[in-house]
């Protein structure tokens, strides 16, 4: 073996070692937008579940607010499905619906002084309004994350690795964040 | 210059061939994992999406924020005398000893005394605040003061107040107690109170006025020191939490405390491992024609 053979066959260690390092690397980067998504997740779940009992408190007082209140129901189940399906443009849409609708019923709370004086009322909207903003949060997270991902698997020569196993770009989480109270924020660690 | 490094190789006796050869191919070895260790930990960071200290899930995570003392207590630096919210010192004595000796005109530096801050200190990125425990951290400070005294020589890092930081670590976030553990303690507290105060304790729970406290009249204050514990903790406790940064549970994570940007380390990492490279090859193409000379394979 002469000097030459000895340089390339170094050199394609090296070259060897730095393609699973991509590889590795493009992994992590996919795990962590699952990861954020799934930080998003456990969010949304949250909500799901306290949404239900502030409709209800709700309807015994807004009696001429039924159109609101079904559109947040509405809202809720469009996040549950698009959830459950990882389907990020439509959790998005339907995010944008959500808080839309909440921040609405937040407004018209203000015609109805015996529902704003309501404890329990006053409580889960402050728990959905923390909710509401720590998702916002965790969708920056989110999106950060996607926007590493997508870098990365356009750069040479990590775009090499990323086509050969099918690394793909991933859809960014949009919705319009509506703010519905300025609740001084707990946090929420999950 | 690759005559001149022949030239000097072939001369070299055995012996220090041999240990030249030894310490090339160890270099070698060494270097390789060392170049993808940079890249690996460049990546890390660069990959690390950042997260708000209030919405942050639990697990590895990357915080970009202010340097605060806890209780707004700055430490005092050992050397400068200046507040900071962590240091690193050493002093360091020239010594004149064997191949040193004050012929050779040069003495070794032997570390005389060295200390660094344990204590922890806050992240501060508008959203919350996060305890840095710096023990396991690679802490790369910017505030670096270099003085000599005597044969002495000082080497002080420290990063200060307010100081925009960088760090990756473990978010980890501790509950304090629940309401009820805190109705629990209360109660008891005032329970003890009442024994060590035999004559409130009577005054007040000794119905038969017998002088005794019997089991009766001891449940009756117990349950009274507990609906006046409730009565103190109040409705909407919220159980304290700390978050702290500590060490991460994969030792493939790295642990970094930094005052340095992301981008100045990242691009810092890339130069190391560009030369751990270089190293790799050049110590082994070295080693491989010394072993060439030497066996002629």
């Amino acid at each position: 073996m002469g000097i030459t053979e000895f340089i390339t066959g170094a050199v394609l260690i090296i070259v060897f070692c730095y393609a699973i390092t991509i590889y590795n690397g493009l992994i992590r980067l996919k795990n962590n937008v699952d990861k954020a998504f799934a930080n998003i997740e456990v969010l949304l779940k949250q909500r799901h579940t306290e949404l239900p009992q502030l409709v209800e408190v709700c309807k015994g007082y807004m009696t001429h607010e039924k159109e609101l209140l079904l559109a947040i129901t509405k809202a809720r189940s469009l996040v549950q499905d698009a959830r459950e399906e990882h389907n990020i443009l439509r959790l998005g849409q339907a995010e944008t619906e959500m808080r839309e609708s909440l921040h609405q019923l937040f407004v018209s709370v203000e015609a109805y002084p015996e529902l704003k004086a309501n404890e329990n009322f006053l409580a889960l909207q402050a728990r959905i309004s923390v909710l509401e903003d720590l998702i916002a949060d965790r969708r920056e997270t989110f999106n950060e994350s996607v926007r590493l991902n997508n870098t990365r698997i356009q750069q040479f020569p990590d775009l090499v690795i990323a086509r050969s196993f099918n690394f793909i770009a991933l859809e960014y989480l949009r919705f319009r964040a509506v703010g519905l109270l300025p609740v001084a924020i707990g946090s929420i660690h999950d | 210059m690759i005559d001149a490094v022949l030239t000097f190789t072939i001369n070299l006796d055995p012996d220090k061939f041999m240990a030249l050869l030894v310490v090339s191919f160890l270099l070698c070895l060494i270097s390789l994992p060392a170049g993808f260790y940079f890249i690996r930990h460049g990546r890390i960071m660069q990959d690390t999406p950042t997260s708000k200290i209030r919405s942050a899930s639990q697990g590895f995570v990357e915080f970009k924020g202010r340097a605060r003392s806890i209780d707004d207590k700055p430490l005092r630096a050992p050397g400068t005398k200046t507040d900071c919210v962590w240091y690193d010192y050493k002093a360091e004595q020239q010594q004149y000893k064997g191949w040193f000796s004050p012929g050779n005109h040069r003495g070794k530096w032997i570390t005389v005394a060295e200390h660094r801050s344990p204590f922890s200190f806050y992240i501060d990125d508008g959203t919350g605040v996060c305890a840095i425990d710096p023990d396991a951290a690679t802490v790369k400070a910017k505030f670096t003061n270099k003085w000599k005294q005597g044969n002495y020589r000082y080497i002080e890092s420290r990063i200060e107040e307010g100081e925009m930081i960088y760090c990756l670590g473990q978010f980890e976030t501790h509950q304090g107690p629940s309401r009820q553990k805190v109705i629990k303690e209360t109660a008891r507290a005032s329970l003890n109170q009442l024994k060590k105060n035999r004559k409130a304790l009577l005054q007040r729970f000794d119905a038969n006025s017998d002088g005794e406290i019997d089991l009766d009249e001891w449940n009756t204050a117990r349950s009274a020191t507990r609906v006046q514990a409730e009565k103190e903790v109040d409705d909407d406790y919220v159980p304290t939490q700390h978050h702290v940064l500590v060490e991460p549970f994969s030792k493939k994570n790295p642990y970094i405390v930094s005052c340095f940007g992301e981008d100045e380390l990242t691009s810092r990492y890339r130069l190391y491992s560009v030369g751990s490279f270089a190293t790799f090859l050049t110590t082994g193409v070295y080693s491989f024609i010394m072993v060439v000379i030497r066996w002629g394979i």
